[in-house]
């Protein structure tokens, strides 16, 4: 099949592409974002973009939707020139883009973020709302958000059912080219399994669908030809056939994949840190959650969305309420109530979505390393800001930021390099436990590794890990002990040498197991 | 149940609540409170406010809070009876120029915010002392006057209401269907939600801001008209702190300060609140000083109990 869709696009070789760029250029200050990058995207075809953090993916994609401006080249729709004045411009030609931050808007109902601005009218004036509904209802299917409510506010949905409201509003705008930054991210498993059908669906309708992504499993699944960015400069533009992982990600990093992936150590743990016994989360099962972290201990914890793991890290910290049970730290009773007597109990909570609880955007590197640490930076309430400064190196230094300094503004970093600095602020703090919600998203194969190897890191010098996450592979990669959790229960527990990823996702996902 | 509060709030319910409590807490200490003579001043008292009230709820949901809301309305009152001066037969005029005056107004500020991209408070602030020195020049007595027959006229009741309640009611409508039915009701929470987001979406931020800042000036300019009827002249201190009033009337009503969230039917609320508890106060012989102080203080845990529930 793949084979019939590049013949076709062979012979289509002479039918001008849907959208192109030619020799884009892209300054921010002394960064070179893009630095003259030619990329076509055809009707019919997936054309998959990866690089590293900060490689230039989204800046390539802001001037494809006309939210930025290239400082050079340009752009060709159905080949002939073209400059896009806004993104309404470029969406009015029929250039729709899912952004890596998602861009709905919190208050409003999914409805009404779906349809903004092409409702359904009745006698002129009017918002028909039945078929505006009925239209919503349509486009959720179509993208697998079923399960989604119409008339629900957008800010109580998670995160992974708003990806999916945003990918319906960009599909209710009939795009001929779609692009999508990392739409898979925040997603598990399942549901990005589907979204990929999705696309394949899309690109066979006529659509020309460019696909930004750090899972390169999924690019290969589905892509039909490749563009690897590096440092802004386009390395290459190959067809998917022939390709294989280990040369993308040479291409990527310039090195070659088992460099990337580290040794893993085998961990053998220390005394109970952190227990907990038969905690019931309101609305689940009454035998509740009971396990153990010891201390430097990695602990997994998978399942699916919305299988209790966020609500559960979230009560260790005091942000949710549970019934009965108990838990003791350092073999002390702990009651926890409020995030910030936790922090100062010295638990850790690095929660998912970084844009609401993770950082402050307009501060640099420097100041939100500096927040958590604020109290042991300063003196007489004043912020040691050389210290702060010395901590953001650290951060950059350990985890590989890409900045030219730590006081640029974080809204500049990549989103990438957002989610590393938003990790490795709370790593510089030194605490007694650490839980960490999905560290793994939207960050490229490099970073992980550096990411693994400083948890591993952590762990050795004794500190216990309790780490969250959908990304099975690595989480069966990193993980000393795993539980996985279903319905707010834990329905299995396994040591390393017992992980069998099948039989794990079977409990994850049913009942039987 | 603080999930609940959050949702009355949301849904402009839960001011009422406090409407209620005021309510019934007057009954009992004064019989005069619920009679309907005392119910007909009220609903008169409250036209000005609540006119004022819509405008600013127009320019608060696109995030511009407007300080100049009370310097239109003394103009709009200024030039509706400086113009009339007794004459009914000039009553039309007097009313179209003070309603052109105010839309003007509302073009000068959404110029300042959209074009010049002044802070709104910043930019109504100076609307405000500009508007101020206009009026000064004007007139610093009372102007002219609106003949009798008018001023009965609006206080005319048509089914235990009078004439300028129902107005404002008609007013209260048009506005409530158009921020909650209409496609421009959705670019309006939009552009109060999210600037970025609503442009990504096709939406221009400015024109919403610009017709927004406008259909508040307006609003205020009823505002100013309505108070001249109701004192049958031009009274210079007309409108005197109407911008703050209202303001507080809009946050009470759960409005988000921050713009993107907010309906009349709470707005609605907040005016009745802010109305009922003067007059409650008034009817039970309160100190008007101490009576300052109460509802200030009422009002102030009101707003933190309603930012509270942001997050
Ligand atoms: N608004 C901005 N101001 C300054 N620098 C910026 C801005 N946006 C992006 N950059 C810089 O441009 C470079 C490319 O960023 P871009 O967001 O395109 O990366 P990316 O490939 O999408 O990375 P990621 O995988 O982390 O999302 C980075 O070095 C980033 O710091
Ligand atoms: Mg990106």
């Amino acid at each position: 099949m793949k084979h019939d869709v590049l013949t076709t696009s062979e012979s289509a070789g002479a039918a001008p592409p849907a959208l192109a760029g030619f020799a884009i250029t892209k300054h921010f200050g002394a960064t070179k974002a893009l630095r003259g990058v030619d990329l076509t995207l055809h009707r019919g075809r997936i054309h998959a973009i990866v690089g590293e953090n900060g490689a230039g993916k989204s800046t390539l994609t802001a001037i494809f939707a006309g939210a930025l401006q290239p400082d050079d080249g340009h752009l060709e729709l159905g080949g002939d020139p073209i400059a896009f004045a806004s993104p309404s411009d470029a969406l009015e030609r029929g250039i729709g883009v899912v952004y890596q931050e998602l861009s709905l808007l919190p208050e409003m109902t999914v409805s009404d973020n779906i349809m903004l601005d092409i409702q359904p009218l009745t006698r002129r004036w009017f918002i028909d709302r039945d078929a505006q509904r009925s239209i919503v209802e349509e486009l959720l299917a179509e993208v697998g958000g079923e399960a989604v409510d119409p008339g629900a506010v957008v800010k109580d949905l998670p995160i992974a059912q708003q990806q999916l409201v945003e990918i319906a509003k960009v599909l209710a705008r009939e795009p001929l080219v779609i692009i999508l930054d990392e739409p898979t991210a925040m997603l598990p498993a399942d549901d990005s399994e589907n979204l990929l059908e999705v696309i394949r669906r899309l690109s066979a309708s006529g659509v020309a669908v460019g696909y930004v992504s750090h899972r390169l499993d999924e690019v290969l699944a589905v892509a039909d030809e490749v563009s690897v960015l590096r440092d802004g400069d386009l390395v290459w533009t190959r067809p998917r056939e022939g390709l294989d992982l280990d040369e993308i990600v040479r291409a990527m990093v310039g090195r070659s994949v088992d460099e990337v992936y580290p040794e893993r150590v085998r961990h053998v743990a220390g005394e109970p840190v952190l227990e907990v016994r038969g905690v019931q989360l309101p609305g689940t099962e009454p035998e509740g959650v009971s396990f153990t972290c010891h201390r430097g201990e990695i602990l997994g914890v998978a399942g699916l969305m919305g299988s209790g793991r966020s609500r559960l890290a979230r009560f260790l910290i005091g942000l949710e309420a549970a019934t009965g049970g108990e838990v003791t730290l350092h073999g002390e009773p702990y009651k926890p109530r409020t995030p910030r007597r936790s922090a100062r109990n010295g638990i850790v909570y690095v929660p998912e979505e970084r844009k609401k609880f993770g950082l402050i955007l307009p501060f640099g590197i420097d100041r939100n390393v500096g927040l958590p640490s604020a109290s042991d930076l300063s003196r007489f309430g004043l912020v040691n800001h050389r210290r702060e400064i010395s901590l953001a190196e650290r951060v950059v230094e350990e985890f590989g930021v890409k900045t030219e300094s730590v006081e640029v503004p974080m809204a500049m970093l990549s989103g990438g390099n957002q989610q590393k600095v938003v990790i490795g602020k709370w790593l510089v703090k030194d605490p007694e436990l650490l839980i960490l919600d999905e560290p793994l998203r939207g960050i490229d194969i490099n970073a992980k590794s550096e990411i693994h190897r400083a948890l591993r890191d952590l762990a050795d010098a004794g500190l216990p890990i309790l780490l969250i996450s959908s990304e099975l592979p690595e989480l069966l990669e990193i993980s000393d002990r795993l539980l996985v959790m279903r319905d707010g229960r834990i329905v299995g527990e396994f040591d390393h040498d017992e992980f069998v990823a099948d039989t794990i996702m079977t409990l994850a996902t049913s009942e039987a197991a | 149940m603080t999930a609940w509060i959050r949702r009355q709030a949301d849904q402009g319910t839960l001011v009422w609540f406090l409407v209620l409590a005021v309510a019934i807490e007057a009954t009992f200490a004064s019989e005069f409170f619920l009679t309907t003579r005392n119910f007909s001043t009220l609903s008169g008292q409250m036209a000005p406010l609540w006119l004022a009230a819509l405008g600013q709820l127009a320019a608060i949901l696109v995030g511009a809070i407007d300080l100049s809301v009370g310097a239109t309305a003394k103009l709009a009152a200024l030039i509706t009876s400086g113009v009339m001066d007794d004459r009914a037969s000039m009553a039309l005029p007097a009313v179209a120029i003070a309603l052109g005056v105010s839309a003007f107004v509302g073009v000068l500020n959404g110029l300042m915010i959209v074009r010049a991209k002044i802070d709104p408070l910043v930019a109504t602030l100076i609307t405000f002392t500009l508007l101020k020195g206009v009026s000064l020049a004007y007139t610093r007595t009372p102007i002219g006057g609106i003949p009798s027959e008018l001023t009965r006229l609006s206080r005319t009741q048509l089914l235990g209401l009078p004439y300028s309640v129902w107005l404002t009611l008609v007013f209260t409508v048009l506005i409530g269907v158009l921020l909650a039915r209409t496609r421009f009701g959705r670019r309006v929470y939009a552009v109060g939600g999210d600037d970025e987001v609503a442009r990504r979406a096709g939406v221009s931020p400015g024109t919403v801001r610009m017709w927004m800042m406008i259909l508040c000036s307006t609003m205020a300019g009823l505002a100013g008209i309505a108070l001249a009827f109701r004192q049958g002249v031009g009274d210079p201190r007309a409108g005197d702190g109407l911008e703050l009033l209202s303001i507080v009337a809009v946050v009470v009503g759960g409005v988000s300060i921050f713009g993107g969230r907010g309906r009349v039917l709470g707005v609605m609320g907040g005016v009745v609140f802010l109305t009922i508890l003067r007059n409650a106060m008034n009817l039970q012989g309160v100190d008007p000083l101490l009576s300052g102080v109460i509802s200030g203080v009422l009002i102030i845990l009101a707003v933190v109990v309603f930012s509270r529930t942001e997050q």
